[in-house]
């Protein structure tokens, strides 16, 4: 039974920070309940949100350390901490810490490795979506807008399928248009998805040419100096796939803007160049006097990425040790690379909050608090810096992942770490050198050869990924079992796939399993697979590399390979 | 004060349904892990079904084993203990509400949380939907929105068409 400290918290599960409300029923289990004391904009919960009571009482809780051998054996915390002193001062030691947790976590992680006199090198993990998404908007400086800011607009430019993995980013969009329906909505996306149906201008484009179709969109709304990434409208329409009229009317609706509201939704598997288009999205906000909201797979990925940036944080080569602070990194990476690095690592240790794919291989796991139960500092994808309340004591010996690297540094003798965070750190953008974007010029068109199809992700509501926190869930196993690959009904028929078919995909990389979903509004050629699922990343180069975009997939009905 | 009836209904402006889906989680975590809400898949949208609680409910009258029922607040119900979940109610409604899929030896069925509607709240499918697109209203008041009433509870301008 989990005894609530408070009842009023933000959302750590996304980067709109929603306001959130647990109560605990007459009946003794902790359910979620909904702020009606927070403006309107600012109500609703999305259904990972929901989940949020479930996690805090999870059965499955990490509440303790184990040594994991040939036989597991569960040992108080300290001297788990005390033994991982002395492995880290006898080997090269990389600490990974995931960029979702607290600010004060990453800021303690980020302060050890800065006093172990280079025995120990940090590195703060970011999807790699988010994070190239915030070099590019970084590098443009444009302003960041709240949703009270973005319902001020008179036009809306969105990049990717933000409503569906944010639905409560759609309230404003919807407040402005109840004012004035005929305000443009522009949607730039490579899949028709729950964000292009409500678009006045709907531009799905081949995947991995947003850029283009940014740039030229850059172009008219007066955006000058874009160099090699420069776009004229026709060379767009033509290379994207639009009709020149369609893009020319969806760059007039921008250009006409007085004040331009842009989102922009990332994901890893849609383009290869999320800074490029984070980049060109600031700009044309800027010039249209408006401004940017990042729709960002991680809570507090904006804050992360400041600290990492101040701190000169970076992955190189992992040591001989390393200690992975809430990330799931087998999960996360595909399958080659994830052998690749474990491979060399000669211990694996693994703080979580419920099993991951990462603590089958740990050699060591320590319990690890959720961010409701640390409570700390975020920064939303507006830029606001919050302070996200405790809930609820963290169960048996879990801890903040502060905590446990403030208790490794006292092991270690050394002194000043602490669970603290500059805050003028998180309130400050980096400098981002813009040319070295603008440079690379667009990434080539990705074309499938004959008899393959073009793999992208789709955006889902209910999973981010298989290793995630919420896949511990009832109601992500209901809904959403297993992944789903959309096809066109044309380029399923002759392979003799049917919605509910089981279909076997297989790339360079790898290859996974999904159920077949059979429909018309899917462009030919392009199989869309469920984002948050491991078997369909492995489709994917999904590594810390940024190979990233679309990839070409040989699709065939399971049961029938040869 | 207790109400003689609750006359409020839950109405969903298709308009602004962003097929989230996060109406089903707040009702599947609130009523113990039961699929209440169902999404009817069109292709173009997924539109979620939600029960009407109607003043003459089909599924109350072609229940064999009185399990469902209306109480005195004219809120249709499921007694866990008597549904044999023989399916005649999944059959009986004429809306495609109720699912065959049985949960617990029982038909999943809309309460309309009633225990929270009487602490002055609105349902959770209301209060979580991020998108703004359930209320909790009188069917009546929709006339004065200017909205498209389809089959009595979904509205919107045009409401399988969104742009």
């Amino acid at each position: 039974m989990v005894s609530l400290k408070s009842k009023d918290t933000r959302c750590s599960l996304c980067s709109l920070a929603c306001f959130l409300r647990l109560s605990e029923s007459p009946h003794g289990y902790l359910e979620p309940d909904y702020r009606t004391d927070v403006p309107e904009l600012r109500r609703g919960v999305c259904n990972r949100g929901n989940m949020t009571a479930e996690l805090l009482a999870h059965i499955r809780r990490i509440d303790a350390a184990k040594f994991c051998g040939e036989e597991t054996r569960q040992v108080p915390l300290e001297e788990a901490i005390r033994s991982l002193a002395g492995t880290v001062q006898a080997s090269r030691t990389t600490l990974l810490i995931d960029g979702n947790l607290p600010a004060e976590d990453i800021a303690a992680a980020l302060a050890l490795a800065a006093g172990s006199h280079g025995k120990i090198a940090a590195s703060v993990y970011l999807p790699t979506e988010d994070e190239m998404v915030l070099e590019g908007l970084a590098a443009s400086r444009a302003r960041l807008l709240t949703p009270e800011n973005l319902a001020e607009c008179d036009a809306i430019l969105i990049v990717g399928d933000a409503f569906a993995t944010h639905p409560v980013i759609s309230k404003p969009v919807h407040a402005l248009r109840k004012r004035n329906v005929r305000t443009p909505l522009v949607v730039l996306d490579s899949l028709p998805g729950r964000t292009s149906i409500f678009a006045t201008h709907p531009l799905l484009v081949r995947p991995g040419t947003e850029s283009r179709v940014l740039a030229a969109l850059a172009g008219k709304s007066g955006v000058r100096d874009l160099g090699v990434l420069s776009c004229e409208v026709g060379r767009a329409a033509s290379e994207s796939g639009l009709p020149e009229g369609a893009l020319a009317a969806a760059a007039a609706a921008v250009a006409g803007a007085k004040k331009l509201g842009v989102l922009v939704r990332a994901e890893i598997g849609k383009a290869a160049n999320w800074d490029q288009i984070g980049l060109l999205s600031g700009l044309i906000a800027s010039a249209k006097a408006g401004g940017v909201t990042a729709c960002l797979t991680y809570g507090n990925a904006l804050g992360a990425y400041r600290l990492a940036r101040a701190a000169g944080a970076r992955l190189d080569q992992p040591g001989e040790t390393v200690i992975v602070l809430g990330t799931d990194v087998v999960s996360v990476l595909s399958r080659q690379e994830c052998n690749r690095t474990l491979d060399g690592i000669r211990t694996l240790v693994a703080a979580a909050q419920l099993p991951t794919l990462t603590l089958g291989a740990a050699d060591v796991v320590l319990p690890l608090a959720f961010n409701f139960e640390a409570g700390g500092t975020t920064v939303t994808g507006s830029g606001e810096v919050i302070t996200v309340e405790s809930l609820a004591e963290a169960p048996g010996e879990a801890v903040p992942a502060g905590e446990l690297v403030m208790r490794l540094a006292h092991a270690m003798g050394l002194r000043g770490v602490e669970r603290k965070v500059d805050r003028s750190v998180l309130e400050t953008m980096p400098e981002v050198d813009v040319r070295a974007i603008i440079e690379r010029g667009h990434p080539q068109v990705a074309k499938a050869p004959e008899g393959a199809f073009l793999a992208v992700t789709a955006s889902d509501a209910i999973h981010f990924h298989t290793g995630g926190r919420t896949s511990h869930c009832e109601w992500p196993k209901y809904m959403a079992p297993n992944p789903v690959a959309t096809m066109n009904v044309d380029d399923a028929g002759p392979l003799g796939i049917k919605s509910g078919d089981e279909v076997l995909l297989v790339s360079n990389e790898g290859e996974g399993r999904a159920t077949a979903e059979v429909v018309k509004t899917q462009a030919a050629g392009v199989v869309a697979v469920s984002s948050g699922f491991a078997e369909m990343r492995r489709l994917f180069p999904w590594n810390m590399a940024r190979r990233t975009g679309p990839v070409a997939v040989k699709i065939q009905k399971a049961g029938s390979e040869t | 004060m207790k109400p003689e009836t609750i006359e409020k209904r839950v109405i969903l402006d298709m308009d602004l349904c962003v097929e989230c889906r996060s109406c089903g989680s707040a009702c599947f975590y609130g009523h113990k892990n039961q699929p209440i809400i169902n999404y009817a898949d069109t292709e173009k949208v997924k539109v979620p079904i939600i029960c009407r609680q109607c003043k003459k409910p089909a599924c109350v009258d072609s229940c064999p084993n009185d399990a469902m029922y209306q109480d005195e607040l004219t809120v249709s119900k499921r007694s866990l203990t008597k549904c044999t979940a023989c399916g005649s109610c999944v059959r009986g409604c004429p809306f495609g509400v109720l699912t065959d899929e049985m949960i617990k030896h029982a038909v999943p069925k809309c309460d309309l949380c009633e225990a929270r509607v009487l602490e002055g709240k609105e349902p959770r499918c209301v209060q979580t939907c991020p998108s703004g697109a359930l209320s909790f209203g009188e069917v009546g008041t929709v006339e004065d929105t200017k909205l498209l009433l389809l089959s009595t509870r979904t509205t919107g301008h045009h409401p399988l068409k969104r742009r």
